[in-house]
């Protein structure tokens, strides 16, 4: 515990002069509705009206502005449902704005729902190329990594072995041995932390240090408080799809008490 | 160092769809591969004879299609079995690449809304694995040849044309319709009946030579006729014997089909992942 400390001071000391991830003024809403005769309906209302009323949507992000800079350590917290998957499947590219823009550099991973790309009829070792090209890469990067995937993931004997075999915690510490492996420039991570046994997840949150150490971006969305305050630089609240909060880890936990209480 | 920043899955506009998708296949090509041997694997995966279910599918399939033919039609030409065969590997392959890249999106939900890629990848690995399954499944046609004693002649070039033709087509109507599909899952019921009501409706059982003049000129219309004779002809050594005039139509079909699938996949994608 007190290396993350340390860490954290060597880290927030850096001079952070380079704007990696630029939000500008961006909105996300999901249409409410699914399709029933009821969506012919309104599709035919919107025909006439040529402009839908504001409450078929539901606004996810609401005018977000946000600046990253290399070697943050950024946190997000809020309640469920405040935006805040939104925001990071937004950088990702996986949801585009309605509004605003997002500008970013380097490659971008997202951690979230580790394994989602996994076959769990291939081996462990074909799914590190399967994973590993999801996450962009070739396979001869991949196999340059092999060894320390394998390694980090403590899966030796099974490596060789259908996915199928696997418990859940070991697909899940595949999936986060072979995403941090890939040391993307920015690493966005979605409730991810408490991913296997005790042993591991201290491995894992050494590894992200290790990742922020080189000069490298996190975003983290955690509902672990403990962690965010030890880990993160700076720490933004999200309600309703706003930023209500940025600033300093503990303050902002401590303003977060107060609102939820 | 602002300018250096870029914005990821940018809003592009509408014509430069084609474009876009060839660009993300040549920066993806790890990921469409690596997809293809997935499906590829998983398909046969358990099975005592793997990768010969390509070869045999067909084979069995044609057995049965020529016992019926027997029934209602009387004893048909030696070379019919082959070109049942044939017909029901290219049908396979369009049906099989069409309803695939149809529930592309539909069915990559979780993966889709995890991780960003180009998700025309879907569809495109779908098409390329059921080419390598037809590829496969082609080479059935060779001990009919020696046992017919068909020489291939430069006929056979036909045989990649056709090929490529029903690739485009499928890719073509599946993008068009996946995003369609994603807001009204009606699309991919009706187009499973498509393909099985198609199946009848080209030459998968028949010949155009079989056909009247007068009903070719319908027959015609239905664009996957020129293919599947391409390829049908190829393999036997003999001239297409379709009018020019619906061949251009065809390659014309399919290739409008593609450019036009493209186009609204890449405008309509990001707005459907929202739905899914």
């Amino acid at each position: 515990m007190h290396g993350f400390q340390v860490l954290r001071i060597w880290s927030s000391e850096k001079i952070m002069s380079e704007t990696v991830i630029k939000i500008e003024n961006v909105s996300i809403k999901f249409p409410k509705t699914r399709v029933t005769l009821g969506t012919v309906e309104s599709s035919l209302k919107k025909l006439i009206k040529f402009k839908p009323s504001p409450k078929d949507f539901f606004v996810a992000l609401d005018s977000i502005n946000l600046e990253v800079n290399e070697g943050e350590i950024l946190g997000i917290i809020g309640r469920n449902g405040s935006g805040k998957s939104t925001l990071l499947r937004a950088i990702s590219g996986i949801y585009r704005p309605d509004e605003g823009s997002i500008k970013s550099k380097g490659q971008i991973t997202l951690m979230a729902g580790l394994g989602i790309g996994f076959n769990v009829n291939l081996s462990g070792r074909e799914n590190v190329y399967l994973y590993g090209s999801i996450l962009g890469n070739s396979n001869e990067a991949m196999n340059g990594l092999m060894e320390s995937i394998i390694d980090f993931s403590d899966l030796n004997g099974f490596i060789d072995q259908p996915l199928r075999t696997y418990s859940a915690g070991m697909r899940a510490r595949l999936g986060f041995s072979i995403a941090s492996a890939v040391k993307p420039d920015i690493l966005l991570i979605d409730e991810v932390l408490s991913v296997g046994d005790q042993e591991f997840r201290e491995k894992s949150m050494a590894r992200i240090l290790e990742i922020v150490k080189g000069s490298r971006t996190v975003i983290i969305v955690s509902h672990n408080f403990t962690t965010m305050e030890q880990m993160c630089t700076r720490l933004v609240m999200i309600e309703k799809g706003e930023i209500v909060a940025n600033g300093n880890p503990a303050e902002v936990i401590a303003e977060y008490s107060k609102k939820v209480k | 160092m602002e300018n250096e920043l870029s914005e990821i899955n940018k809003n592009k506009s509408f014509w430069l769809g084609p474009l876009t998708i060839w660009k993300n296949i040549r920066e993806h090509h790890y990921l469409i591969s690596n997809f293809i041997q997935r499906d590829l694997r998983l398909k046969y995966r358990n099975s005592l004879l793997g990768y010969f279910w390509s070869l045999l599918e067909p084979l069995m399939l044609s057995g049965v299609y020529f016992v019926l033919f027997v029934i209602i039609k009387g004893s048909p030409e030696p070379n019919y079995p082959l070109w049942v065969i044939l017909g029901v590997i290219v049908w396979g392959h369009f049906s099989q690449s069409l309803n695939g890249s149809i529930t592309s999106l539909t069915q990559n939900s979780e993966l889709i809304k995890q991780v960003y890629f180009p998700r025309e990848i879907f569809a495109i690995t779908k098409v390329g694995s059921n080419l390598i399954i037809a590829m496969l499944g082609l080479f059935v046609a060779v001990p009919f040849m020696y046992y017919l004693d068909i020489s291939p002649n430069e006929q056979l070039l036909m045989v990649p044309l056709g090929l490529i033709l029903v690739s485009m087509l499928s890719l073509g109507v599946g993008l068009l319709l996946a995003c369609l599909n994603t807001v009204n899952r009606d699309i991919e019921h009706f187009f499973r009946f498509v393909t099985r009501a198609g199946f009848f409706l080209s030459p998968v059982m028949w010949t155009v030579e079989m056909v009247s003049a007068n009903a070719l000129k319908y027959i015609l219309i239905n664009p996957m006729v020129v293919p599947i004779t391409m390829i049908r002809n190829g393999i036997d050594g003999k001239s297409l014997g379709i009018e020019s005039l619906y061949v251009t139509y065809s390659i014309l079909f399919c290739t409008i089909s593609l450019l036009l699938g493209c186009m609204v996949f890449k405008y309509y994608e990001s707005g459907v992942v929202k739905k899914l």
